[in-house]
């Protein structure tokens, strides 16, 4: 079976001064739950940023569902983007002066139309129907991430991409938006986590620990469950 | 909210300015008209006008470019047996195109009033109140005197009469000598010296140039000066409201990456700012050329006394600067901001 994401000696330096991924190599099948971790400063979020076209590496190749990122153009790249990834932030980045639905029908409209019956449905499915009124400022930080959880699903990308998305959460809307993601995953869907924390990280299939931006060897999570 | 109200600011000083720029030197040509005639028609071939002439002034074509007009008769008379000038005048229409002169007393009203210049009081021993005889050949007339006069002119030496009260003493019913007559100044002036001489063959129009030579250098001056003002205030408001609009448009560079990220385009993700930018430039135009007339009116009435008439061309000025500062700035740092990977934006660089 061929992965869905494929990446081969990535390398990234900034500036030439920092080199925050350094000859990355990696397959990650559909379907997988793959959870990236390592300290701070180790090249998890410059990895995402990469599979998710949102920055260039200095070398080597990212290739998603057969496209080879790097060989398009900045218009090939959003159009990339809206069409097979799901972006989640640990900042949420959120619209502060549209309220929750228009949030979600941003992504729609950049994709094809704004459906605000879709993007309600979509709200409800991560529990926030009696929310959808409301602007970003008006909702906690568990509500807001489950905001950006469904912007990121209304458009049923291929890959969900989450940058520490339990990063600003407590532990009650932690596993809230957690037990959203086992749903996700139990759907079939395919997720890309990055974290520092243990606890998040054992929830995935498949454990890739990075470090300096060197991959380490990478073991399935139910080893690191069982220690 | 505030880069709206920076641009109506903006907006509304330059058509303030504008405004300003063309009705200042319209009212200023005006006011400089009250200081004195420009033109002094003078008989050609005969000894006189004719009185009945004056309805030529009134003609149309005439009447929007003669801001005020007095026909005249001077003839010397005896008083107390000393040569004196004495002029016939329409005081009511004198006064309008002669308010410098300085009045101690009051204008005649009556048939046998007189207004006396200073000179010519002192050299015939008159005072206020005072009544004196002015004697043309055989006629005689009997006169008081209701003014002395300051002019630091040749009218100090002489002694205004109603016109008809001359034309009778002199027995020069319906004849005149001159008229003064008070014009726009500038090329207007020309213009009208040569509808004149059309209109009225008899009368040889004359500019007084020291008079009209002033003005149009004063004119002149005064527009290169409101000229740079203009310019100065332009430049101002428009580093302004560019300001204020670029720091606009940064504050909201995290939401571009975030357009880009859910997969916007460019062009479309720089379509949303830019037609914000135009509502904003269009609502702030509005409101600034609005606040601008108002401005240039409460300025014009403070100075002036009366309203300036709204210079046309100084609202497209006043919504081109909005709209078009609005939607420079904005994309200028728009496409600045989208030329950046939104990875770079989104972690804060």
């Amino acid at each position: 079976m061929e992965p869905l994401i494929l990446l081969e000696e990535l390398t990234k330096n900034y500036d030439g001064k920092v080199l925050a991924l350094n000859r990355v190599s990696l397959q990650i099948y559909a379907g997988e739950w793959v959870a990236v971790m390592g300290a701070s400063g180790s090249g998890k979020s410059t990895l995402l940023n990469m599979i998710a076209a949102l920055d260039r590496p200095t070398s080597g190749s990212v290739r998603v569902d057969g496209e080879d990122v790097l060989s398009l153009s900045e218009e090939e790249r959003a159009r990339f983007r809206r069409e097979k990834v799901g972006l989640i932030f640990q900042q949420f980045y959120l619209i502060p002066y549209l309220i929750a639905l228009e949030n979600v029908m941003l992504a729609q409209y950049f994709h094809s139309m704004a459906d605000a019956r879709e993007a309600a449905e979509a709200l409800r499915r991560v529990g926030l129907g009696e929310r959808m009124g409301h602007y970003p400022s008006e909702l906690s930080g568990g509500e807001q991430q489950r905001v950006c959880i469904a912007r990121a699903m209304i458009n049923q990308p291929k890959i969900i991409l989450a940058d520490e998305p339990t990063g600003n959460l407590d532990a009650e809307n932690e596993e809230r938006v957690m037990e959203i993601f086992r749903q996700l995953h139990k759907a079939g869907h395919t997720l890309l986590f990055v974290t520092h924390d243990p606890q998040i990280g054992t929830q995935a299939d498949k454990i890739i620990k990075l470090e300096h931006g060197r991959v380490l060897p990478t073991f399935p999570a139910k080893a690191l469950r069982s220690i | 909210m505030v880069a709206i109200c920076a641009i109506a600011l903006g907006a509304s000083l330059v058509v303030a300015a504008l405004n300003l720029r063309y009705g200042i030197k319209e009212r200023l040509a005006r006011e400089l008209r009250s200081y004195g005639a420009n033109l002094v028609l003078v008989p050609r071939t005969e000894p006189f006008l004719k009185e009945s002439d004056l309805v030529i002034l009134e003609d149309k074509r005439l009447k929007d470019r003669i801001i005020g007009y007095a026909p005249f008769i001077h003839k010397v008379a005896k008083v107390d047996g000393k040569d004196v000038v004495l002029v016939g005048a329409r005081f009511s229409q004198l006064s309008k195109i002669s308010q410098w002169w300085q009045i101690e007393g009051r204008w005649p009203e009556k048939e046998n009033e007189a207004l006396i210049g200073t000179n010519a009081a002192s050299k015939l021993g008159l005072r206020l109140g005072d009544r004196f005889s002015a004697v043309h050949k055989i006629s005689q007339l009997s006169l008081s005197v209701t003014g002395l006069l300051h002019t630091g002119g040749a009218e100090e030496h002489q002694v205004l009469v109603r016109l008809e009260t001359l034309q009778r003493l002199t027995l020069l019913d319906g004849f005149l000598t001159s008229v003064l007559v008070s014009s726009p100044a500038g090329k207007e002036l020309e213009e009208t010296v040569a509808i004149l001489q059309k209109a009225w063959p008899q009368a040889e129009a004359r500019t007084l140039l020291q008079v009209a030579r002033a003005e149009e250098a004063i004119l002149a001056r005064l527009e290169i000066f409101l000229t740079l003002v203009s310019l100065l205030i332009l430049t101002a408001a428009g580093l302004s409201v560019y300001a204020t609009m670029s720091t606009a448009a940064l504050e909201r560079k995290v939401e571009m990456a975030l357009m880009r990220a859910l997969g916007g385009e460019e062009r479309r993700v720089a379509w949303i700012f830019a037609s914000e930018a135009l509502g904003m430039g269009l609502i702030g135009g509005i409101l600034g050329c609005a606040a601008g007339l108002l401005l240039s009116e409460i300025i014009g009435l403070s100075v002036f006394g009366s309203f300036i008439f709204p210079s046309l061309l100084s609202l497209p000025i006043g919504l081109a600067l909005g709209v078009g500062i609005s939607l420079f700035c904005s994309l200028w740092v728009v496409r600045r901001i989208l030329a950046l990977q939104p990875a770079v934006v989104l972690r804060g660089e």
